[in-house]
């Protein structure tokens, strides 16, 4: 036991090795200046990594095909629904169906009676032939089926043109860059002309969105198209909160799709 | 100029207490961070010194070491990353620049290294002062390498094994058998 304390005792004699003074004041220098020279300018925006998950549906493209996959999916389904799986038509050629072969079977009874007696909604009507009845309910089943599945199918190809446009990129990258470019100049403009209403704080966080979506879109300018696109996508989700404060704080006027004016009355 | 080591009210997280500081060193500004940065460089130049002594048996090339540990750690401060223990991360840069040095080394000739042994001279640190720690240093010399950082961080800088696992990325219980072992030749050294 004594041995091992010995040394340990031997060992921490290395405890009072230490920098000599000089040279910790060379490196302090050296590190300060190091320091200096490779600033936190360099870092322009935090890179945060998101999931491989959420990383693969943050691009347009996958996006974009589930969308089209979504409404391609809706209109099929609707269009291949059989007359009888809609509900209201379950319902209507029931009482009908009945109504006819009720009335052909009991000769004797009033036909009048017969409908009121077991479909309101007809017992107006004059007395029907089981072949018109069956006409009537292919009619109503023909309505039922076909009105939705057009509506449906013009919206699907409404969001399919949507899509497609989008996911086909007809805005260019320029153009988006241009368009980010004139939002936070106009956005600075704004911030600069209502200097007085805006607290300081608010005009702070409006400042940093602001320089942040600018290093953004400089940034995308020596990228590749994908992540060029992504910067930008970023760009403007931070252009669009300022924009969302801006609105908060009073009616903004718009002009051609940019904020050019605050009304805080 | 003799710099003090970190005063009560520093902004430096306790090694201790593990906090996660990556939000804090995020949003702070450049001057903040030097000062973060510099408060580390005050606390733990020394002990990282020493154990670049141990680790490459070369003052010049340890002080050499020491700068290039700070200076990436700077970019781990600079840069918001998760710090959990500063002291640990010190370290543990430390060895992995001594295991890139003995790679290098190794490509060039280990024997000859091995053959000067120690270099006692440094800019800065007279043979006279530097005796003292040589028999100490010598005594570790032909250790292995591991079993010598092992033994200094254990016994000099008062890592619990556990610790030490952490920072060199073994198990506890490898750590322990090389401390037993390290504990062993260093006793035979002595009674020599």
């Amino acid at each position: 036991m004594n041995n091992e304390l010995e040394t340990k005792e031997y060992l921490k004699k290395l405890e009072h090795l230490k920098l000599a003074d000089s040279s910790r004041l060379r490196m302090r220098e050296d590190l300060l200046a190091h320091a200096r020279f490779h600033d936190v300018s360099e870092i322009s925006v935090p890179k945060a990594v998101p999931s491989p998950f959420l990383s693969f549906f943050m691009r347009p493209a996958p996006v974009a095909l589930v969308v089209v996959l979504l409404v391609g999916a809706s209109a099929f389904l609707l269009d291949n629904t059989k007359p009888t799986e809609v509900t209201i038509v379950d319902e209507t050629t029931g009482p009908v169906a009945d109504t006819v072969t009720e009335q052909s079977s009991d000769t004797s009874a009033s036909p009048q009676e017969g409908i009121e007696t077991k479909s309101p909604t007809i017992a107006t009507s004059a007395p029907v032939s089981e072949e018109e009845a069956t006409d009537d309910v292919v009619a109503m089943n023909v309505r039922t089926k076909s009105t939705p599945t057009e509506e449906s199918a013009d919206m699907a190809s409404d969001e399919m043109f949507i899509t497609t446009e989008l996911s086909a990129g007809t805005w260019s990258i320029e153009d988006h860059s241009a368009d980010v470019a004139k939002r936070i100049d106009g956005l600075r403009t704004i911030v600069k002309k209502y200097d007085a209403e805006i607290a300081a704080d608010t005009k702070a966080e409006f400042k940093t969105k602001l320089d942040t979506a600018e290093a953004l879109r400089t940034e995308s300018e020596g990228r590749e198209e994908t992540d060029a696109r992504a910067n930008l996508d970023k760009a403007s989700v931070l252009i669009g909160e300022v924009e969302s404060a801006l609105s908060l704080l009073g009616e903004v006027v718009v002009e051609d799709g940019y904020i050019v004016g605050v009304n805080f009355e | 100029m003799h710099h003090s080591p970190v005063a009560h009210t520093s902004i430096l997280p306790s090694p201790s207490l593990g906090v996660r500081v990556r939000s804090i060193y995020r949003f702070m500004k450049q001057e903040d961070l030097e000062k973060v940065f510099m408060e580390a460089f005050d606390a733990y130049s020394d002990a990282i010194f020493r154990f670049c002594v141990v680790k490459v048996t070369d003052v010049e090339r340890a002080e050499d070491m020491t700068q290039e540990v700070f200076t990436r750690f700077w970019l781990y401060v600079r840069d918001g990353k998760d710090i959990a223990n500063t002291r640990a991360l010190l370290y543990t840069i430390a060895n992995n620049l001594a295991k890139d040095w003995y790679k290098k080394k190794k490509s060039e000739s280990l024997d000859a290294h091995l053959d000067a042994g120690l270099a006692p001279v440094s800019r800065d640190l007279s043979p006279e002062t530097f005796s003292e720690y040589q028999e100490v240093l010598d005594a570790m010399n032909d250790m292995d390498e591991r079993d010598r950082q092992v033994l200094y961080l254990r016994f000099v800088e008062g890592f619990e094994p556990r610790e030490i696992a952490g920072m060199l990325k073994e198990t506890s219980n490898s750590i322990s058998v090389r401390l037993n072992r390290a504990m062993a030749k260093l006793k035979q050294k002595m009674h020599a």
